[in-house]
């Protein structure tokens, strides 16, 4: 596959189609995101990592690739993308940061031991062009673990969970989605400066519900927990929730509005097959 | 949880829309109707400006029950703003659940300004449920602040 | 246009975590966590979360800074450091060597602090040292 998608990179810049490819580079054994200007180059560009391609930039709170885009405004960038980079970037292109029009999208699938691994429901993008789909594991498998709990045992498990936190704002840091100017997450009101552990739940309630509607499920903040927190099984609940509540899925359509933020009603997103 | 004392009157935080559900509760105080006096009453201009950070800092803070009290939807007096309501309260709830708080605690309802008699009924039922609940568990926060 | 990432250690304290400096037409713009280093796997405090940060802060001090008449004055680095010996020196012959101590860094090398340490004791001639990163 990596063969095939160098080959499809070479051919975009050399005949001009895109002004640069977007995607992951692998030097002296680590592998970080780069920005492909020479075709020569395109030898050490890798995929199938778990290392994300979108994420924000920080202290200037906007995305990597509308960065790339203010930079050089109307230029065709391709971008490599697996299924949650993808999702991440639509997320970020609702919110009006990233000019979808401008990107020309290229996806891989992930298998079935990487799917597996990020508990992805759904390993694959819609632009996919290298690699064949696979089927995701459950979700319903994975959140079993909380849902089977009793409120109490909820509470005991998270307290203990959240006890752990060392306010690295890893979290946060690492979401694709978290873009705002103004992080809750900061509010004093919330979690004075200077406390640790942050009061239960407050620090991490404003989080989770503020990711409800948005959270692509890429498990880019379980990764970057230092303390592993398996913030995952709450932010999947709640998507489950988002599904059968607001009859919505994050990262599927950029032109589609977040729901929580939307005055429009759940019965008539419905209505409309959206 | 298990262990409620006979006493306990569970303190409930009310944000009221200022159109319809504040003055169905001030219609329930005029017509001499009988309540429970457990609830501490907080005007916002639409239900819709409940967010839900209010409704955990709340809890957080040490009310045992969030009530918000909206316009019936399609009465909004800024025409959609109980729908954001409508369906951010679902998702708080939800929320609130998996992290281990009872989500009984916190109860949405459409309460029009000619609705005193309504009022009185929730609360009514409000408290006994908490009552049932016991105290919030939450109470005080682990920092005083 | 120009984007790539640095590998680097975090500059903060001596657990030796890694990180990419984020680099855009040779701006540094952000800190990326490095998933594939063996020592942190991805994962960062928040001073590394902001170690980008600080390097181009503005109330970053560029210049030695002497206190004049209650005020801090902007000063030559051979006026600072003279100034510093001839208060060490002054504290020494006054109340003994063991009136100093010495706090050393994580911010800086292995050998610097090596370097710090006999300073402390060959040339200050007291124990008084001590490190941050002392956990």
């Amino acid at each position: 596959m990596l063969t095939e998608i160098r080959k499809h990179c070479a051919d975009l810049l050399t005949r001009k189609q895109v002004a640069a490819v977007y995607g992951l580079r692998e030097r002296d054994g680590h592998t970080a995101p780069y920005l492909f200007t020479r075709a020569e180059d395109l030898d050490g560009l890798t995929v199938g990592t778990k290392v994300p391609v979108t994420f924000t930039l920080r202290p200037a709170k906007k995305n990597i690739i509308s960065a790339f885009q203010e930079k050089c405004p109307g230029q065709k960038i391709a971008v490599l993308v697996r299924g949650c980079d993808e999702r991440g970037l639509y997320e970020v292109a609702k919110r009006g940061q990233i000019q979808v029009a401008d990107l020309a999208i290229i996806g891989y699938a992930c298998d079935a031991d990487q799917a597996r691994a990020c508990h992805c429901p759904r390993p694959h993008p819609q632009n996919l062009k290298f690699g064949e789909k696979v089927q995701g594991p459950s979700n319903e498998a994975f959140i079993a673990k909380i849902v089977n709990m009793s409120v109490a045992e909820r509470e005991a498990f998270w307290r203990a969970q959240f006890s752990k936190c060392i306010k690295c704002y890893g979290c946060r840091n690492s979401c694709p989605v978290c873009i705002c100017k103004e992080c809750w997450m900061e509010n004093d009101a919330f979690s004075p400066t200077g406390w640790l552990p942050p009061d239960f739940p407050m620090f991490h309630f404003v989080h989770f519900y503020h990711l409800s509607d948005s959270c692509i499920e890429c498990g880019a903040c379980v990764d970057a927990c230092p303390m592993d927190i398996p913030l995952n099984l709450i932010r999947k609940v709640l998507s489950k929730k988002v599904q059968e509540e607001l009859f919505y899925t994050a990262g599927q359509d950029p032109e589609e509005k977040p729901p929580l933020a939307s005055r429009e009603e759940a019965k008539e997103r419905l209505e409309k097959g959206i | 949880m298990s262990s409620t004392p006979d006493n306990f009157e569970p303190r409930i935080v009310a944000f009221l829309c200022n159109w319809c559900s504040y003055t169905g509760a001030d219609l329930a105080g005029i017509s001499r109707m009988n309540y429970p006096a457990n609830v501490r009453a907080i005007r916002l201009m639409c239900s819709g400006s409940v967010k839900p950070f209010f409704i955990m800092s709340a809890l957080h803070k040490g009310a045992d029950g969030v009530l918000i009290g909206g316009c019936h939807i399609g009465d909004c007096h800024y025409q959609t703003g109980n729908h954001l309501t409508k369906k951010r309260i679902p998702i708080t709830r939800e929320l609130l659940g998996a992290l281990g708080i009872d989500p009984r605690r916190v109860r949405l309802e459409w309460i029009s300004a000619a609705e005193g008699q309504e009022f009185a009924e929730v609360i009514h039922e409000f408290v006994k449920e908490l009552k049932a609940l016991g105290p919030n568990p939450l109470a005080g926060g682990d920092h005083a602040h | 246009m120009n984007y790539e990432n640095v590998l680097t250690t975090c500059p903060y304290c001596g657990a030796g975590c890694n990180f990419y400096l984020q680099i855009m037409d040779g701006e540094l713009v952000g800190v990326l966590p490095c998933k594939d280093h063996p020592v942190s796997q991805g994962k960062l405090c928040i001073k590394g979360w902001t170690a980008n940060e600080f390097v181009t802060s503005p109330e970053r001090l560029t210049k030695p800074l002497i206190k004049r008449d209650g005020k801090f004055v902007e000063a030559s680095w051979d006026e600072a450091l003279d100034a510093v010996a001839a208060k060490f020196k002054a504290t020494r012959e006054n109340h003994g060597p063991d009136a100093l101590a010495v706090l050393a860094s994580a911010k800086i090398t292995n050998e610097e602090n090596y370097a710090l340490m006999k300073f402390t004791r060959a040339v200050l001639g007291t124990n008084n040292i001590d490190h941050c990163a002392r956990l």
